[in-house]
């Protein structure tokens, strides 16, 4: 079952565009959606909410097709953090409460103000007092306040200190244990969801470069150190996003056993970080 | 139950999370007919992925170690404890004899694999 699909989108903003995307986040476990700044991460979320409409090209969203038709029960069924909020700045925390509770049916006020303590967001400042990093926290305290069964996560720890990090990424997963929730969760800071995402999406310049099981991914491809000697047109074959430096090579290999059998202690095979991954297939896709 | 995941090892992580399951199994740690934590729970616990942990839970369900209940949970099966330490032991001695083929490929002896794994254990305590 998924909570998300998208099939065949097409869409041209300026120079950028998406073409013929197609992706499904399945439901009950979390996605991370990874790429550069300008990658098209933003973009493609916001023609996931409706924000955007595709030139072409279908988006299923929690069984809806029709975004603007069905907006009003969507919203009430996703939590949406952005790295930016938009909240009326001259509210405070205490008082944007009560637009909410008329907003969302199903507010719960003991959470709300359970995140608002845990979190340390001040109830009685004025939004437009408190710090980026506050207001990041207030729209996650939000998003977690209407028991929204699919969580939108847009950049939402590039403005949040380490230390909080660390503590959000708890958070997301004490909220799977019951196995309701779906999570989306865009960034360009990887480490964040190196651990505990189960899918990882790869967007680059509006086309997904990967989409895969996190462990499969790192289990089936590996870094790859060794000798340039090695180096030729079969070995070659084997690698992927060759990186030469004056003492070696470093590539990305989905075939390590083969490369370890042909090379044995000659080559160093190591575990790959997924910013490796990015960064392997970018040089690869240029052909290097 | 204790169980110690790296990030820093070749080793996958279900693997490394189904050994030391079956680690705490051999031990006694956790008793047969014992629950383990929910899948999405220990994933939360060792914060890993949710697919990691279920991963290493079907392993364990198809090997033997574990069974599940659908709406109840994955329990430690009984364990056979002579069978298991007779299913280790053959690995044991198929890991010792590719070491030993290892080794003949620069004539090292026997003794001096031995003193080696004498250094290697110091090493590691």
């Amino acid at each position: 079952m998924n909570a998300i699909d998208v099939k065949g989108l097409h869409k041209e903003i300026g120079n950028f565009e998406i073409r013929d995307l197609s992706l499904d986040i399945p439901r009950g476990y979390i996605t991370g959606l990874v790429g550069d700044n300008g990658a098209g991460k933003s973009t493609l979320i916001n023609h996931l909410i409706g924000l955007l409409k595709a030139d072409r090209g279908d988006v299923t969203i929690l069984g809806s097709d029709d975004i603007e038709r069905d907006r009003e029960d969507l919203l009430n069924r996703i939590g949406l953090v952005f790295a930016e909020d938009n909240f009326p700045e001259h509210l405070s925390p205490a008082k944007l409460e009560k637009l909410l509770t008329v907003y969302f049916e199903a507010w719960d006020s003991t959470v709300y103000h359970k995140y608002l303590d845990d979190f340390n967001v001040p109830e009685n400042t004025r939004i437009k007092r408190l710090s980026t990093g506050e207001k990041v926290k207030l729209s996650l305290a939000v998003a977690l306040s209407h028991n929204a069964e699919l969580l939108i996560l847009d950049e939402p720890t590039s403005n949040l200190a380490p230390t909080f990090r660390m503590e959000l990424l708890d958070i997301l997963q004490e909220l799977m244990i019951d196995g309701e929730i779906t999570i989306l969760f865009s960034t360009h800071i990887t480490s964040d969801l190196e651990r505990i995402a189960d899918y990882i999406v790869m967007i680059d310049n509006g086309e997904i470069l990967f989409n895969m099981e996190k462990e499969a991914l790192l289990t089936a491809y590996k870094k790859v150190k060794g000798p340039k000697d090695i180096l030729d047109d079969e070995t070659g074959e084997l690698l992927m996003g060759i990186r030469e430096n004056s003492l070696g090579f470093e590539a990305m290999s989905n075939a390590p056993d083969t490369l370890r059998e042909l090379f044995g202690d000659k080559v160093i095979i190591e575990r790959l970080s997924v910013d490796e991954v990015m960064y392997f297939t970018k040089n690869n896709r240029r052909g290097v | 139950m204790n169980i110690q995941i790296s990030n820093n090892t070749d080793i996958p992580i279900y693997e490394q999370l189904k050994n030391e399951i079956i680690r705490a199994i051999m031990t006694g740690e956790v008793q047969p007919g014992e629950a383990l934590m929910s899948m999405r729970a220990l994933a939360k616990e060792l914060k890993i992925s949710i697919i990691t942990t279920k991963r290493a839970y079907q392993d364990l369900e198809q090997e033997g170690y574990v069974y599940s209940i659908v709406g109840k949970g994955t329990f430690v099966s009984e364990q056979n404890a002579n069978i298991q330490r007779e299913r280790v032991l053959l690995e044991i001695e198929k890991n010792i004899e590719e070491l030993l083929n290892t080794a003949y490929q620069i004539n090292l002896s026997a003794e001096e694999l031995i003193d080696m794994i004498h250094v290697i254990e110091e090493d590691k305590k």
